[in-house]
C-alpha cells in the first residue's frame, strides 16, 4: 500500500487508539535517491535508492513508546503498534511527554525547496555534472592530480506527520549535491581540499563552482609549512568558521540545557558573545536548503533568535522540551532518518552578515592567521565544556594581506570564548550543509592560542 | 511473526538471471531480515525502542562500475521490477542469449549459533532491568554525578548472499549486544563526561561479570570524576604511551583507512608501499573478522567470501590491503573477506574488522618507567579523523596522565593528537606484551557505518603533537 496515502496512517492511529493510547503519531518518509562514485575520470559505482518507513509513536499514561520499520504491509504495520501498546508500560511516565496539537492562529506560506525535474533527470545528466567537476577542477592547474572522493547525490523527499491531537503535516523536498576531496601534489608534497557544493535546484548545482573551489582548497596550500606557537589573530571565513558555529548550534539545544549537558545551561538573558554576534535559526527563510513549513512533529518552522547582539536570547525546542520548559516549540524537532527518534537540530542557522567585505576585514585584521581547514571539530569540543583543541591550516596574514600557506598548527581554547572575541564580521554569509544547514560569514577573532613548530 | 520473507531460489535465480543477461560481468543480490531493540535511560526517565529492517539490494558489476538498486518490497514481482530497473540502466549487450542460473547453497558455520541467551527472545524486561541497574549505580556512585545516560541495544540481522561470483547462496545470523553508558559529573561551574561500554557478538550472557551494566557506570562515574580533578593538558611535541585496548581505534583511523584497496586506488598514503618498511619493527597489525565475539566477526563478508584473519603489516613492513571481490580482480589478488554493507541500500565496499596491533615484547611498567616526559593516553575517546591522502590525523585524548621521570602523575584533559600515520607507526618504539583486543561499542562511518573491533597493547610513540589549553611542555 501508498503508505503516504492518508489511509495508512489513519489506519494505525487508529488501531493504537483502539489499544487504549491516550495519543498516537505517525511519521511517513519517503526518498527517493542517487549515489554516484566517480573514479579516474569515469564512474564507478551508482546507486538508486528508493527508501519507504515509517515511525510510530504511541502515548499512554505520560510514557511515549516509539518504533519504526519499512515493511508495509497492513498485518506487519499493525503488529508494530501492538507491540509498541505493550512495552508502553515498561516506560517511565513523564508529565512532560506530549504528542502537540496544531497551533492556533494563521498559517505562515513557506515555499519548499522542490525541484518538480529532479524525479525525471537521467543518469547521463547526473554523470555529466559530476565529471565536470573534476574537468573543472583539472583545468584551474596541472598541479590538480586527483580526487580522494568525488560523489553526487540527489534525493526527492516526501514527508507526513499525522497524530491523534489533530497534526496532519505533508512536506517534500529536493536536494542535489556535490562532495569533493582533490589532492594537489608539486615537489613540495600533497595537498588536500574538500568542498560541498549543494542546491535545492540540478540546474543550479556549479559544477565549476565546486570544482574551482575545491581545485584553490588544495591549490592554496602547497608548500606549506608550519607557523611558531603563540597567541595569534585570526580570520575564519566560511569554510571553516562554520564548524565553529555548528558546534555553538549543539550547546543551543533546550534539550542538552535542560539535562546540564550545555556549557550555556544558566546563561539565559548573559551576554555570551561579542555584540556583533547575532545568530538566528530560520526554518521559513526563502530559498534555505532546510526550509520546510513543518519539523519532524509536524509544528510549523518559524524563525528563532538564539544570541541576539551577543546575549543570549533563547534555544531551540522540540514539543517535549518546550513543555517541560512552559515555553513553545520553536520547530526544531528533526529526524534523519525513518529509524531515528525525534531530536532538536537547527535548520537554517546563521551567524547574522555585516557590513565589510571580507577582503577589507582582512586588511583591518594586519597580521594573524586565515585559518583556511580545521579538522574533525566535532570530535575536540568538549560539549560541557567548550574547550576545544583542533588541527588546522592556514594562510599567512601580514600587513593586511593574504601570504604564505601553514600547515600542521593546533589551535585550543574555548568555544565561547571564541564568541566573544570576534571583532569584525564580514558580509559574505555562506551556506554549508551539515545536520541543517550552517550559515557563516567571514569572521575576524581578537586572540587564540596555537601550537606550531615546538 | 510468520516464516522468513527472505526470497527462495527460485527467485534468486531469476534475478541473477536478469542481470546477467543484461551484461553484468558479475552479480548478487543481498537480502536481510533485522530487527533492532534499545532500552534507554536519559535524565532518569527509561524508554524503549524497536525497530524492523527488511529489504534487498541488488548489484551488477559491468567493466568496473557498480550498479546499485535496493527493494524493500520482497515480492517476486517486485524483486524482478528492481532486477530490471538495475539491468536497464547497464551499458547495453546484444548478442547475450538468456542465461540459466543455478546457485549452489554453501554451508557457513553460523557464528549466531554460539549465543545462549538470544536477546530476539529474551523479555523485554530484563533489558530494561540491565538499564535501571547502571542508572542506580550510576546516580549511586557520587553526588557529583550530574547526569546519566545509559544504553542497552541487541540488533539481529539474517542475512543472504546470492552471487554469480561464485555460483553460491550464504546465509548467516548476525547479532550484537551492547551497553553503552555515559555521565556528567560537576559542580554548577563545571561539567566533566565520561563513558564506558562495549559490544559484543554475543547474547545477553556478555552483560555479565566484570562486563556487567553496573560495572560499565562504575567505569564512566571514575572517568568523569577523574577529568573533574585533571588539569588542562599542556601542548607541544612529546612522547606518548598509548593504554591498551580501545586506543587501538587511534590506528584505525590513522592507518587501518589507508589500508583499504579502495581508498589505495584513490592515493591513499600506503599506496604503492608493498613490501616496504611502514612501521618500527616492533609492528604487526592484523585485521582479524574471524575472532568469536567480537562485533566485526562473521563467517562470510557482505558479497558471499569467507572471512579471514588478514595480516596488514608485518615486523613493520606493508603485506597487505583490505579487499573486495572487485579490487581484488583489479589488484589481481584474493578477495580478503572484506566487503561489508551497512545494509541492504548499500553496495559493499572494502572495510575493516577487528583490526589490532599484535602483542610486543616490552614489558607495560618498563614503557612507563623508561619515559623521563610525556603523555599517558588513557582513553582517546570516540575516534578522530584522518586525510588519507597525506596520512594526517586527529584524535582526542579524553583522558590522559602527565607522565613525569618515568611516573604517572596529574590527571590533564582536553588533549589532542595529531600526526602522520606512517611516521606515527615508524615512530614506535616500544610494545607491550599485553595486547587488549576491545569490543568496541561504536561504529566505524566511511558513508556506512559497520561495527568493528579495535585492539593494541601498550604501546609508545617516540614522539606527537600533543595540542592543549594548558601551557606548553
Amino acid at each position: 500500500m501508498n503508505i503516504l496515502d492518508q489511509d495508512f496512517s489513519e489506519m494505525l492511529l487508529d488501531a493504537a487508539l483502539s489499544l487504549g493510547a491516550d495519543a498516537a503519531e505517525v511519521y511517513v518518509n519517503r526518498t527517493v535517491g542517487t549515489e554516484i562514485l566517480a573514479g579516474k575520470t569515469e564512474i564507478d559505482s551508482v546507486n538508486l535508492r528508493l527508501a519507504d518507513g515509517y515511525a510510530v509513536r504511541v502515548l499512554r499514561d505520560g510514557k511515549l513508546a516509539f518504533g519504526s520499520s519499512n515493511v508495509c504491509e497492513k498485518a506487519a504495520a499493525i503488529e508494530l503498534v501492538r507491540n509498541l501498546a505493550r512495552r508502553c508500560d515498561l516506560h517511565s511516565p513523564d508529565d512532560n511527554n506530549i504528542l502537540p496539537e496544531p497551533p492556533t492562529g494563521e498559517r505562515v506560506q513557506v515555499s519548499e525547496p522542490f525541484d518538480p525535474e529532479m524525479a525525471d533527470l537521467t543518469l547521463n545528466a547526473k554523470f555529466k555534472k559530476l565529471l565536470a567537476v573534476e574537468q573543472h577542477a583539472r583545468a584551474v592547474d596541472p598541479r590538480i592530480k586527483g580526487f580522494g572522493w568525488l560523489q553526487y547525490g540527489d534525493t526527492v523527499q516526501e514527508t507526513v506527520v499525522v497524530n491523534s491531537r489533530g497534526i496532519f503535516a505533508r512536506s517534500r523536498g529536493t536536494l542535489a549535491y556535490v562532495f569533493a576531496y582533490a589532492f594537489a601534489g608539486d615537489e613540495s608534497g600533497y595537498q588536500t581540499g574538500t568542498h560541498v557544493e549543494a542546491s535545492s535546484h540540478f540546474d543550479k548545482l556549479s559544477a565549476q563552482d565546486a570544482g574551482e573551489k575545491v581545485a584553490s582548497y588544495a591549490l592554496r596550500m602547497l608548500g606549506a609549512s608550519t607557523a611558531s606557537s603563540g597567541e595569534y589573530q585570526i580570520v575564519l571565513p566560511p569554510e571553516s568558521g562554520s564548524a565553529f558555529l555548528k558546534s555553538l548550534s549543539e550547546m543551543l539545544s533546550a534539550d542538552r540545557v535542560q539535562k546540564g549537558k550545555s556549557p550555556l545551561r544558566d546563561k539565559l538573558g548573559e551576554m555570551i558573545a561579542s555584540s556583533n554576534v547575532t545568530i538566528i535559526d530560520d526554518g521559513r527563510l526563502e530559498g534555505g536548503l532546510a526550509t520546510s513549513p513543518f519539523d519532524s512533529e509536524g509544528m510549523p518552522s518559524q524563525s528563532t533568535v538564539l544570541i541576539e547582539r551577543g546575549k543570549l536570547a533563547g534555544f531551540m525546542y522540540d514539543s517535549y522540551c518546550a513543555n517541560r520548559g512552559k515555553t513553545f516549540s520553536t520547530g526544531n524537532a528533526s529526524r534523519s532518518s525513518y529509524h531515528s527518534q525525534p531530536c532538536i537540530s537547527p535548520t537554517n542557522l546563521y551567524l547574522v552578515p555585516g557590513q565589510v567585505g571580507a577582503e577589507s576585514l582582512i586588511r583591518s585584521v594586519g597580521n594573524g592567521l586565515y585559518v583556511t581547514e580545521v579538522s574533525g571539530l566535532h570530535a575536540a569540543v568538549n560539549p560541557t565544556t567548550a574547550d576545544f583543541s583542533v588541527p588546522a591550516k592556514a594562510i599567512a596574514v601580514r600587513n593586511g594581506l593574504l601570504c604564505e600557506p601553514i600547515d600542521g598548527i593546533t589551535l585550543s581554547g574555548n568555544l565561547l570564548h571564541l564568541f566573544r572575541s570576534i571583532e569584525v564580521v564580514a558580509n559574505d554569509l555562506t551556506w554549508t550543509p551539515a545536520d541543517g544547514m550552517i550559515g557563516m560569514p567571514t569572521i575576524g577573532v581578537s586572540s587564540i592560542k596555537v601550537t606550531g613548530a615546538s | 511473526m510468520s516464516a522468513s520473507p527472505i526470497p527462495d531460489k527460485t527467485v534468486l535465480h531469476r534475478l541473477i538471471g536478469i542481470l546477467l543477461d543484461a551484461g553484468a560481468d558479475f552479480c548478487d543480490v543481498f537480502c536481510e531480515d533485522s530487527s533492532y531493540n534499545a532500552v534507554t535511560s536519559d535524565d532518569r526517565k527509561i524508554n524503549t525502542s524497536y525497530s524492523t529492517q527488511l529489504g534487498a539490494g541488488l548489484r551488477a558489476v559491468k567493466d568496473h562500475c557498480t550498479f546499485y538498486t535496493d527493494c524493500t518490497e520482497m515480492t517476486p514481482d517486485k524483486l524482478e521490477a528492481a532486477a530490471r530497473r538495475l539491468a536497464a540502466g547497464l551499458p547495453t549487450h546484444s548478442t547475450l542469449s538468456p542465461c540459466t542460473v543455478v546457485l549452489a547453497d554453501r554451508a557457513v558455520i553460523d557464528m549466531y549459533s554460539r549465543i545462549k541467551i538470544d536477546p530476539a527472545e529474551a523479555r523485554i524486561e530484563l533489558k530494561h532491568d540491565l538499564v535501571r541497574q547502571a542508572q542506580e549505580a550510576a546516580w549511586g556512585y557520587s553526588g557529583k554525578i550530574r547526569q546519566v545516560t545509559a544504553r542497552y541495544s541487541d540488533i539481529k540481522r539474517d542475512v543472504l548472499v546470492a552471487s554469480s561470483h561464485a555460483n553460491e547462496v550464504v546465509r548467516q545470523r548476525l547479532g550484537l549486544t551492547e551497553f553503552v553508558i555515559t555521565v556528567f559529573a560537576g559542580s554548577d561551574s563545571e561539567r566533566q563526561m565520561g563513558w564506558s561500554g562495549k559490544s559484543f557478538f554475543e547474547g545477553m550472557e556478555a552483560l555479565t561479570g566484570e562486563n556487567s551494566p553496573t560495572r560499565f557506570a562504575e567505569a564512566a562515574c571514575k572517568q568523569a570524576i577523574t577529568m573533574l580533578k585533571a588539569d588542562d593538558c599542556p601542548r607541544g611535541e612529546v612522547p606518548v604511551v598509548f593504554a591498551p585496548g580501545e586506543n587501538g581505534i587511534l590506528f584505525h583511523e590513522s592507518c587501518g583507512h589507508g589500508m583499504e584497496a579502495d581508498l589505495i586506488e584513490k592515493g591513499s598514503s600506503f599506496a604503492g608501499l608493498l613490501g616496504q618498511r611502514v612501521a618500527s619493527e616492533k609492528v604487526t597489525i592484523h585485521d582479524n573478522g574471524t575472532l568469536a565475539g567480537y562485533p566485526g566477526s562473521y563467517a562470510f563478508d557482505d558479497e558471499g567470501t569467507p572471512s579471514q584473519d588478514t595480516l596488514l603489516i608485518e615486523n613493520g613492513r606493508l603485506c597487505g590491503y583490505l579487499h573486495t571481490i572487485l579490487t581484488a580482480s583489479r589488484f589481481n589478488v584474493n578477495p580478503t573477506g572484506s566487503g561489508r554493507r551497512q545494509s541492504y541500500a548499500f553496495p559493499p565496499i572494502p572495510r575493516m574488522r577487528n583490526t589490532y596491533i599484535s602483542a610486543g615484547p616490552d614489558d607495560p611498567e618498563e614503557i612507563i618507567r623508561s619515559t623521563k616526559k610525556g603523555i599517558y593516553a588513557a582513553d582517546v575517546g570516540f575516534g578522530g579523523q584522518v586525510d588519507v591522502v597525506t596520512g594526517r590525523f586527529i584524535t582526542s585524548i579524553l583522558l590522559g596522565f602527565l607522565i613525569e621521570d618515568g611516573k604517572l602523575t596529574r590527571p590533564v584533559k582536553g588533549a589532542t593528537i595529531t600526526g602522520n600515520g606512517i611516521q606515527a607507526l615508524k615512530d614506535i618504539d616500544m610494545v607491550g606484551n599485553d595486547l587488549v583486543i576491545n569490543h568496541s561499542p561504536g561504529r566505524c562511518g566511511k558513508g556506512q557505518e559497520v561495527p568493528v573491533g579495535v585492539g593494541m597493547p601498550t604501546v609508545r610513540v617516540r614522539k606527537l603533537t600533543v595540542g592543549g589549553t594548558g601551557s606548553t611542555f
